[in-house]
């Protein structure tokens, strides 16, 4: 019921225990270099040229890559040959399984088919991001599309999203508003506002028919769980596509908190039988 | 058979009352309390000396990483499931496991998903 990668899937599905798969993924650590030694290891790049790319790294915001080129250490296309190469011989968790001996190249085959079955419902609808988000695109369309399809997993509500719009964040009055940071190789800043109705139909599936009889901080408490388990489902996505992120934990904000004056971001409005809410992912 | 006693650590009140409901509703868990943070965790796992832990990775003024870490100091045998929105993340589910976890479940979850992961580890 969330977005996972072939090892947790594995655990939880009883394939292999927590120490098997630890062996596996220690082994794709130790085989699976990073960019910088793998061009070393192959070299492609000396000890020196490490020093001085690193040295570079440090006073500027660069890839390994992007800084041997500048340093005219590489080229573009040699860049792109040593990224072939080490996509090549990269291995993957069901192969370090194999090659460990924990299972056979037909089990793996048939939980990977399975696996992705699972991991389907997951695969991203087409949203249409304006290009004025330049590089927030992906991360807001992937947002937005969670938000929508967790909605449905955690509480049931069919909610739709409606035009996607980029420009100055306007908060709706009246509702709840709900922030998430997440940062590394890149920044993500997510706020989700909801309408009273929804938070509280979210808030109930969550906490059960007991709700009525609970104050309203268990509503908040629900929101801002709800958008750890989106902003959470969204760093996996994002993290299998090569991202390094960490995530802080969700905040309630007011509608003049400073984090959201004068802002520019991508937003789109949900609408539901249960209330409406919008997505907003801010633009940095 | 004596119950198994669960001990839930989130900083979300409603994934705390989520996960209790849960525990109470099986006839071998029996849930002893809930710790908002990691440093209450390492506090009501040595008061309570709980048989499972359920614990979440992101919270505020301790982290789940570091209070598993710590716990395992203290208990090397401690059984502790990770339950986290994070645990699509390869390099988290490996930290954890390392630390000292047992398994790992992601949010959401399903209520049978984690008394079956509970029944694995105890």
């Amino acid at each position: 019921m969330a977005i996972k990668f072939f090892g947790q899937y594995l655990l939880e599905q009883g394939v292999i225990n927590s120490e098997q798969l630890l062996e596996a993924i220690t082994l794709q650590e130790e085989k699976n270099l990073k960019f910088g030694e793998y061009a070393l290891a192959k070299g492609f790049v000396t000890e020196a040229d490490v020093t001085r790319i690193k040295s570079l790294q440090q006073t500027e915001d660069l890839y390994f890559g992007e800084a041997a080129v500048r340093l005219e250490i590489l080229t573009d296309s040699r860049v792109a040959e040593i990224l072939q190469l080490q996509n090549n011989d990269h291995l993957y968790l069901g192969e370090a399984l194999v090659q460990i001996g924990h299972l056979d190249d037909a089990t793996v085959d048939e939980h990977l088919q399975a696996f992705r079955q699972d991991q389907d419902q997951y695969s991203s609808n087409q949203i249409e991001v304006p290009a004025a988000a330049g590089d927030m695109a992906k991360s807001a369309e992937l947002v937005i599309d969670l938000t929508e399809k967790m909605l449905l997993r955690v509480a049931d509500i069919r909610a739709k999203a409606g035009a996607v719009t980029v420009g100055n964040v306007e908060v709706p009055d009246g509702q709840i508003i709900t922030a998430v940071r997440a940062n590394g190789s890149l920044s993500l800043d997510m706020v989700l506002t909801l309408s009273e109705d929804l938070a509280t139909g979210i808030a109930g599936a969550i906490v059960g028919p007991d709700l009525a009889a609970e104050s309203r901080d268990i509503v908040i408490d629900s929101i801002r769980e709800f958008v750890n388990i989106v902003s959470g489902n969204v760093i996996a996505k994002l993290v299998q596509s090569g991202a390094s992120l960490e995530l802080e934990p969700p905040r309630t904000l007011t509608v003049d908190d400073p984090s959201l004056a004068a802002q520019r971001g991508v937003s789109c409005e949900l609408a539901s039988p249960e209330g409406n809410g919008v997505v907003i992912v801010l633009i940095k | 058979m004596s119950k198994k006693r669960v001990l839930i650590v989130d900083d979300s009140i409603a994934i705390a009352r989520q996960l209790q409901n849960i525990v109470e509703a099986s006839e071998d868990f029996e849930f002893i309390g809930h710790a908002g943070n990691g440093l209450e965790a390492i506090k009501r796992y040595r008061s309570e000396s709980p048989d499972v832990v359920l614990m979440d990775l992101v919270m505020p003024e301790m982290d789940g990483l570091t209070a598993i870490r710590t716990i395992v100091g203290i208990d090397k045998d401690a059984k502790i499931v990770v339950v986290s929105s994070v645990a699509g993340v390869s390099e988290k589910v490996a930290e954890a496991l390392k630390f000292g976890a047992k398994s790992v479940l992601a949010k959401p979850f399903e209520a049978d998903k984690v008394l079956e992961t509970l029944r694995s580890v105890c």
